[in-house]
């Protein structure tokens, strides 16, 4: 894909002011929203674009939006979900730092669409410079008439507040970020009611990622079938992908979905870091990764899912001939025991009890049978954990030990002959 | 009604139930550990994760709701092997220290893994420990957290059902720990509640503490006798000693709940002095002497003082059985011809005649006798004048739980602030003896309302009572204190039957102090009131002249009387006085005989609870070897007397009494279906119902007066907790509680209260709670003992006293 969409500004210093925003189009997008669309007929152009959500699970947008109770009295919210904490994702950090009005308008078109007057945007703690020049748009927003009371002279009115996260991952999950913005304990909430019907305050909210929304303006200031017409059917849109690990030029790309792996890493990413690549992780660390010999893999959310991965946050980890499997399965598994909630039985005390093997196994205290547990405990882990937090876990740390089992074994085997 | 098939047997189940409910319909066994029915649904264990097919992930059966036509199987090997490997996992880091654990043999985590476990473990890694040491997060609850399985009851149990919200979670993953603030539990109502749901041995009794093992302990199911809730509660002893109290989720009108009195007060059976013998008072002092002696010297002063035409008058504690109480009255009625019969004098607005009267045709006509879970069901629930957190805390956490449900609404009027005002929509801080002035406004018609607090609550309350189908009011008994009692038991009629004159579901019912208040009625023994609240022979007119002869059963009419009498304890010595009680107190400082009687805890009876429900009492331990029970000796002294011998034994008791009040023991299950005694044959005051100004009046009140209240506190009831060395070691010794107004709380610290009234002050620590109003102060009734009498008048109730606050170091100046 030539053109650039999200990231046409990204190298502008300037991009993320408002001026400089508005020269290159911003907030047409909203006008043409205001103008010319009623909410519903927002929500049927977002789903008829068949944008799906960039946080993760990529569930269509407009669909989600549709449940939304029509008839309710409460009011209803709008979260931004800006948590980002999957290892190897930044593209949301990015898009906030460089170019945050493309969120800003897109929230404001959401909240038009779910009739929202209040909206949420939940940002990772550690994400300093997000946090001020998210800050800084929305009051620029504010002075020129795109935030606040009577939005561009409509009935539409929005108030943004800016949540700053205190550092756990599991915020990142919908309805632990609800508990969160509400003061409570961050942790994931029994579904259903989903958060559409009761989520924040028991009140319909809707939650997207900072990149879905960010799309929005393109989308409408574009149309839909420009949207539509951007790589494959299913997976519309322009995309970012997050590049790193051991490849030559790591870094933040926007593509078009459904290209290889291969094309991903090689093209993009510059090729492995020293001779050949191992395998690589197409969409974060819970995304189960892939050998070399399987790097022919499209890259969008259906055919990831049937080669038994997932595109998640697209952050895509390049994993060269050096890397020691054992040692990176165990760097993703201590990550998930540290982030657990601790509300769940098999992810609070299973990925513990995984990390204890892996360190043993890494120090060379390896036993016969540490492998045949670990895969025991992933089983006991994979669909049984409260949320995906666990299921993820386990999911990418079985991967590592199905494609590459002989790396623990030659850790484990060398004692044996010793003892 | 949904079709579901559940391990092969097909069942019809209501839409929404879930699968846990419905396999425990079947008596199918899901294992759980977060899971408890009445708390919210937490599906963290992910013990209960059951097969449906169709779904490709194991779903969990506590939170999963049925569909139609739904398969599941909760025995299928994926799910077995999901049980054993949950219980792996849980076991990774529990530490297996069973054998010194309080919680081993009665350990769920060891009774699901006896069942559903595999055999070994295949951890050979070190397990996560916390800290070698235990915590007492206070000084009744200790905390391991290595055995904590996360289950989050304790906290789920502090928060929904008791409030208090004195535990939570810190930290995150495995190192999350149950916890209060800096590890100690602030707020804490030391109910103790958290201990009972604890699945392990996580939380534990501080008084149970390595004390016995749970096989070795004889179990008694019996009745708390701390208030009128009236819990159940099973006394665990070992070797007749007393060990523990626990309480079963199945059981009882308060299933797992209790309060800190019911769970950590029941060393009142070891406390104390023990009267052992009789004793008559002979030049001056009290001597020892045989039953004989004793029985005869009281029957020969009640035959004199009958016979001469004297004044007999009898006490009894609202502690006592029906049965002990039923012939207590046919030993005043009948052998010593005296209706001059009290249970808790301290009731002074009962004095009258025609406040007896007001009183008959609320609980015979009005009083609801059903559940407490069926009023709760109401919409509207109105707490008037009471403290239920304090005074019948167990009442107050399954109205806590009630509220629960959406739609439903508290309000709240009582002199004293309470632990559910934070979940009322309207509370007000009423002087007791204003209820009849607030239900006066409540049911008048015209919108004026007066300015002030009373008339922000009732525009706040009025409208929620008119759109409430179904009211629950639960009323406290401090107005009966006041002068005020009869005009408010008239309104309290007045307003109930005009709620049900507009249609509604109207459910009154009161809220006693003591565990069987409404029975001691029931029987008869009030002034004016047969057995059965017929109309009784009229008293005497209420004089405070001494009586010739006080016979004062299991009260301390001379102490604080909150078992007894403060108001008609005589102002000067009766020419004598009986007492025939457990336990010396200060009456029997003054007593002319003291006969021993057998404690709670030492007979079997029963008790009338608030609901008006008869529970039975069992007896945890014998009394005293030889001791004639109550009932032999009230037999005794008849026959001394040259009268009929007396029934003694139980249910010889209660067959007459059935005889007497047909009604006894009747008990409704829901609206419609209630059997109020209803007897009809309590005229109508006659004279019209006025719309009443208020009694006491705060506006009129000098800068340093105050009212004066009391009543019973957490750790309190009477003088009965002043025997519990548990409950005494969390109040610290007398306070006075109160609201100091300007200023903040710091510049209070550490100051005194003292209460100066005619003939005498009152001077203790003072304790904060701003929720109280300016105006008013709190003594509970057990630290007014040495001056109840003084204090606490029958013509002043609230009591107008001054006050003065001290620092330590004026005093010490």
């Amino acid at each position: 894909m030539s053109e650039l969409v999200l990231l046409e500004n990204i190298n502008n210093p300037n991009a993320h002011r408002i001026e400089t925003y508005e020269k290159s189009g911003g907030y047409q997008g909203l006008r043409t929203v205001l103008r010319d669309y009623a909410p519903d007929e927002v929500i049927e152009a977002v789903k008829f674009s068949n944008l799906r959500g960039r946080g993760g699970a990529g569930f269509p947008t407009g669909l989600k939006w549709s449940f939304v109770p029509k008839d309710s009295p409460l009011p209803r919210y709008l979260c931004c979900n800006a948590d980002e904490g999957e290892p190897g994702t930044f593209k949301d950090r990015i898009l906030m730092e460089r170019d945050p009005h493309q969120l800003i308008e897109g929230m404001v078109i959401a909240a038009y669409a779910i009739r929202c007057q209040t909206a949420y945007l939940y940002i990772r703690g550690e994400y300093g410079l997000s946090i001020e020049h998210c800050q800084q748009a929305i009051d620029e927003a504010h002075a020129l008439g795109y935030l606040g009371q009577n939005i561009l002279d409509s009935d539409h009115s929005l108030q943004i507040h800016i949540h700053k996260g205190a550092g756990a991952y599991i915020c990142g999950e919908e309805t632990a970020l609800l508990e969160s913005i509400e003061g409570k304990r961050g942790q994931p909430k029994l579904k259903p009611p989903f958060p559409a019907v009761a989520g924040l305050y028991e009140c319909p909210t809707v939650v997207n990622n900072v990149e879905t929304l960010a799309c929005l303006p393109h989308l409408f200031q574009r149309g839909v079938e420009w949207f539509a017409s951007i790589g494959p059917e299913d997976a519309p849109g322009p995309k970012l992908f997050c590049l790193s690990g051991q490849l030559k030029k790591p870094g933040l790309y926007e593509m078009e979905m459904g290209l290889s792996l291969e094309e991903v890493l090689e093209d993009y990413g510059g090729g492995p870091l020293q001779g050949q690549f191992k395998a690589a992780i197409p969409g974060g660390v819970s995304a189960p990764m892939f050998p070399r010999s399987e790097f022919d893999v499209k890259m969008d959310f259906g055919s990831l899912a049937a080669a038994g991965s997932m595109l998640g946050s697209a952050g895509v980890i390049g994993l060269d001939e050096t890397a020691s499997i054992p040692k990176v399965a165990r760097r993703i598994t201590e990550f998930f025991s540290h982030e657990s909630c601790g509300k769940c039985t098999p992810c609070r005390e299973g990925l513990t009890w995984a990390a204890k093997i892996l360190r043993r196994i890494e120090a060379g205290q390896g036993q016969v049978g540490d492998v045949e547990q670990l895969d025991r405990l992933c089983n006991g882990i994979f669909g049984n954990s409260f949320c995906a937090l666990g299921d993820g876990a386990a999911w990418a740390l079985g991967a590592t030990i199905k494609h590459f089992r002989h790396e623990f074994d030659a850790l484990i085997q060398p004692q044996l002959r010793v003892g | 009604m949904v079709t579901i098939t559940l391990d092969g047997q097909k069942l019809e189940v209501d839409p929404g139930t879930t699968i846990l409910t419905a396999a425990r319909a079947l008596a199918i066994d899901i294992p759980t550990f977060c899971y408890q029915e009445r708390l919210s649904i937490s599906a963290s264990c992910r013990m209960c994760l059951v097969e449906v097919e169709g779904r490709n992930k194991l779903e969990p059966a506590c939170a999963t709701a049925v569909a139609p036509d739904m398969v599941i199987h909760s025995r299928s090997d994926k799910v077995v092997a999901t049980r054993e490997d949950m219980l792996e996992m849980l076991l990774a880091n529990h530490p297996l220290d069973c054998p010194v654990c309080d919680k081993g043999g009665e350990c769920e985590l060891q009774d699901t893994v006896f069942q559903y476990g595999k055999g070994d473990s295949r951890l050979r890694d070190p397990k996560r420990v916390f800290r070698q040491r235990d915590i007492e997060l206070n000084k009744v609850i200790v905390f391991n957290a290595n055995r904590c399985i996360q289950c989050q009851r304790c906290v789920r149990i502090c928060e929904e059902v008791v409030g208090d919200v004195a535990l939570g979670t810190a930290e995150r993953g495995l190192d999350s720990e149950i916890t209060g603030v800096r590890n100690s539990l602030k707020d804490c109502s030391h109910c103790g509640n958290c201990i009972e749901v604890c699945p392990v041995g996580a939380l534990m009794s501080v008084p149970y503490r390595y004390k016995a093992r749970p096989w070795d302990l004889v179990k008694t199911e019996t009745i708390c006798g701390f208030c009128g809730t009236g819990c159940s509660l099973t006394v665990e002893t070992r070797d007749g000693e007393f060990k523990r109290i626990k309480s079963d989720f199945d059981t009882g009108i308060n299933g797992e709940l209790l309060c800190a009195k019911g769970r950590f007060g029941f060393d009142i059976i070891d406390g104390g002095t023990r009267i052992e013998q009789p004793m008559i008072r002979k030049h001056g002092s009290l001597v020892p002497a045989s039953w004989d002696e004793a029985i005869e010297y009281v029957a020969t002063k009640a035959r004199v003082v009958r016979d001469s035409g004297g004044r007999i008058q009898g006490q009894i504690s609202p502690r006592q059985t029906n049965e002990t109480a039923f012939m207590f009255q046919t030993l005043m009625r009948q052998v010593f011809g005296s209706q001059d019969i009290h249970s808790s004098t301290r009731f002074s607005g009962l004095r009258s005649k025609a406040a007896v009267t007001a009183l008959a045709r609320v609980v015979a006509g009005v009083v609801d006798r059903m559940p407490v879970a069926s009023v709760l069901e109401a919409e509207c629930i109105f707490l008037l004048g009471s403290n239920i957190s304090e005074e019948n805390p167990v009442t107050g956490y399954l109205l806590r739980s009630a509220l629960r449900e959406p739609k439903k609404q508290l309000v709240i009027a009582s002199s004293r602030p309470c632990g559910l005002d934070d979940i009322a929509t309207a509370s007000l801080r009423l002087l007791p003896g204003n209820e009849a002035h607030l239900l006066s406004l409540l049911s008048k018609e015209e919108d004026h309302l007066p300015d002030g607090a009373i008339g922000d609550f009732v525009s706040l309350a009025k409208p929620i009572l008119a759109a409430s189908n179904r009211i629950a009011l639960l009323i406290g008994t401090e107005f009966l204190r006041t002068p005020q009692a009869e005009n408010c038991l008239r309104w309290i009629e007045q307003v109930a039957e005009r709620f049900k004159a507009h249609g509604k579901i109207v459910n009154v019912q009161f809220l006693f102090d003591r565990p069987n208040q409404l029975g001691l009625w029931d029987m008869g023994c009030l002034a004016g009131v047969a057995p059965g609240w017929q109309r009784g022979q009229d008293p005497p007119t209420a004089t405070d002249d001494p009586a010739d002869l006080l016979y004062v059963l299991g009260a301390d009419a001379m102490g604080s009387g909150s078992d007894g009498d403060p108001i008609g304890v005589p102002a000067s010595q009766p020419s004598c006085l009986v007492l025939h009680a457990s336990h010396f107190n200060k009456t029997a400082e003054r007593a002319d005989v003291l006969l021993p009687a057998a404690t709670y805890g030492e007979e079997n009876g029963t008790f009338t609870n608030n609901e008006g429900r008869v529970q039975a009492l069992q007896r945890v331990r014998s009394g005293p070897q030889d001791q004639p029970s109550v009932r032999q000796v009230f037999d005794h002294i008849s026959q001394a007397m040259g009268q009929d011998p007396m029934l003694v034994e139980a249910d010889q008791v209660r067959a007459r009494i059935a005889v007497d009040c047909p009604s006894f023991g009747q008990f409704g299950q829901s609206p419609g279906n209630e059997l109020p005694v209803r007897t009809n044959n309590w005229p109508d005051a006659g004279h019209p119902l006025a719309a009443p100004s208020k009694h006491r009046d705060k506006s009129n009140l000098k800068d340093h007066r105050r009212f004066l209240i009391t009543g019973d506190s957490l750790f309190q009831s009477g003088q009965l907790t002043a025997r519990s060395s548990v409950l005494n070691s969390l109040d610290s010794g007398p306070y006075v509680e109160l609201n100091p107004g300007a200023g903040p709380d710091r510049a209070f610290e550490g100051m005194m209260a003292t209460l100066f009234f005619a003939g005498g002050n009152f001077t203790a620590p003072l304790r904060i709670n701003r929720a109280f109003d300016d105006k008013t102060v709190f003594v509970p009734e057990r630290f007014l003992a040495d001056h109840g009498k003084k204090l606490l008048s029958h013509v002043d109730y609230p009591r107008v006293v001054d006050m003065v606050l001290s620092s330590l170091d004026d005093t010490s100046e």
